[in-house]
């Protein structure tokens, strides 16, 4: 068995050994964030009585640590908070399946349609990898939502998909017409692969129509990722700051 | 919500970056972990916050404006629509509602013809329901702008709503 390394969070070291723990809004490349709480497992520390009930994404591994994953009664809180999900998302295939996995069969609460369930991916993609910041979270409680600000600002937006890509339910689509009604917008809009910094000027041999793109075909199957995280781990992948964590 | 604004306002928004909200940002030293209280002092003037100087906020501090809209619809006690000239709350608040603030609700809604966090076409009121003003011992209570009004029935709450203009 593998050792678990300083500043893994209980997630990382289960994900390392193989061990499966559900979770929709942790990604390798971002920043825990503990929203989804599908991840939860109850943890024994050193010397401790009782076991508690945390979310593995943001718990840090410590020496004597005891983790129990798949519990009658952590089984039973996901449970619930897929019903909700469900409540939430009820015509969504992702999550309608992930609720079948653990049997959940209907919820007991209205249902929603919404596909969207608030995971902050696509924002934090947007905001932390990106850096396009032209989306975020408006309103809060049953109100709260992902939008663009004042519902039209889209002019931060650079169009690389990433949002699309991340989104663990397919709640956000690239819509290509748009992006290049963007394109159009103010003068010479560039590739968004540029933009990213991903290709030079002068290369497109689509003449900038972005709906005939093929890149995001051909860097999806060949690195198995979107052109965003590439560009990050070609200058280094950023070392994900604990401190949250461990407080 | 463009042309919402403009019918409540009487006008077109103001252009961004006015006086006041340069003097805003300066009594906060361009401090950006101080957005919620310049946003404050932004409602404060304007009676909400106009697009345009939430923007002009944005590109002063180097806050992207997704982080202001996301606090400026946070809280409640932020606008994005312009308000009417006389605040009316009415107090939501356990004893109130057990003693028929939901009739006196229907009242305004039908009087005024503005729903709950609404203002009146004539932008002569802003109405809505907040959780306890502390009058629970003559409920049902609002408040317009600064004034009381107690122990409120259908037909008092309409005469009392008669001497705003």
């Amino acid at each position: 068995m593998r050792e678990a390394v300083q500043g893994d969070t209980v997630l990382d070291a289960a994900r390392r050994v193989g061990i499966e723990i559900p979770a929709l809004c942790a990604h390798d490349e971002l920043e825990p964030y503990g929203a989804c709480r599908l991840c939860i497992v109850e943890v024994r520390e050193k010397g401790r009585k009782h076991w508690r009930v945390v979310a593995s994404c943001l718990y840090p591994v410590a020496e004597g640590l005891e983790v129990r994953t798949d519990t009658e009664r952590i089984v039973r809180y996901r449970k619930l908070l897929l019903e909700l999900m469900l409540a939430r998302s009820s015509k969504n295939s992702y999550v309608r399946e992930l609720a079948r996995r653990y049997g959940v069969k209907g919820a007991r609460f209205a249902h929603g349609d919404d596909d969207c369930i608030l995971c902050g991916l696509c924002v934090r993609v947007c905001r932390d990898v990106v850096g396009a910041n032209a989306i975020d979270f408006a309103s809060r409680g049953i109100s709260r939502r992902v939008e663009v600000p004042f519902g039209i600002d889209a002019s931060r937006c650079i169009a690389c998909g990433a949002c699309a890509y991340i989104c663990p339910t397919d709640a956000i689509h690239m819509e290509y017409e748009r992006v290049m009604d963007l394109r159009r917008e103010e003068g010479e809009h560039p590739c968004r692969y540029t933009l990213m910094g991903f290709l030079s000027d002068a290369v497109c041999s689509l003449n900038y129509e972005c709906y005939r793109c093929e890149i995001d075909q051909k860097m999806q199957a060949e690195s198995d990722t979107h052109p965003v995280f590439l560009m990050r781990k070609k200058s280094g992948k950023r070392k994900i700051p604990r401190g949250k964590a461990s407080s | 919500m463009k042309q919402m604004k403009e019918k409540l306002l009487g006008r077109k928004e103001t252009a961004s970056g006015s006086k006041a909200v340069k003097d805003i940002l300066e009594r906060h030293s361009r401090n950006p972990a101080r957005v919620i209280g310049m946003l404050q002092d932004i409602q404060a003037r304007f009676s909400y916050l106009p697009e345009g100087e939430l923007q002009f906020v944005s590109e002063e501090l180097g806050v992207p404006l997704t982080r202001i809209y996301a606090i400026a619809t946070f809280y409640k006690a932020f606008n994005l629509l312009p308000r009417g000239r006389h605040q009316i709350r009415l107090c939501g608040g356990t004893a109130c509602h057990v003693r028929g603030a939901e009739l006196v609700k229907g009242a305004i809604t039908r009087e005024l013809g503005v729903e709950e966090g609404g203002t009146t076409e004539d932008a002569r009121f802003s109405f809505e329901v907040v959780r306890c003003i502390g009058c629970c011992g003559q409920a049902p209570a609002m408040m317009v702008n600064e004034d009381i009004h107690v122990k409120l029935k259908s037909v008092t709450v309409r005469k009392a709503l008669e001497k705003y203009k």
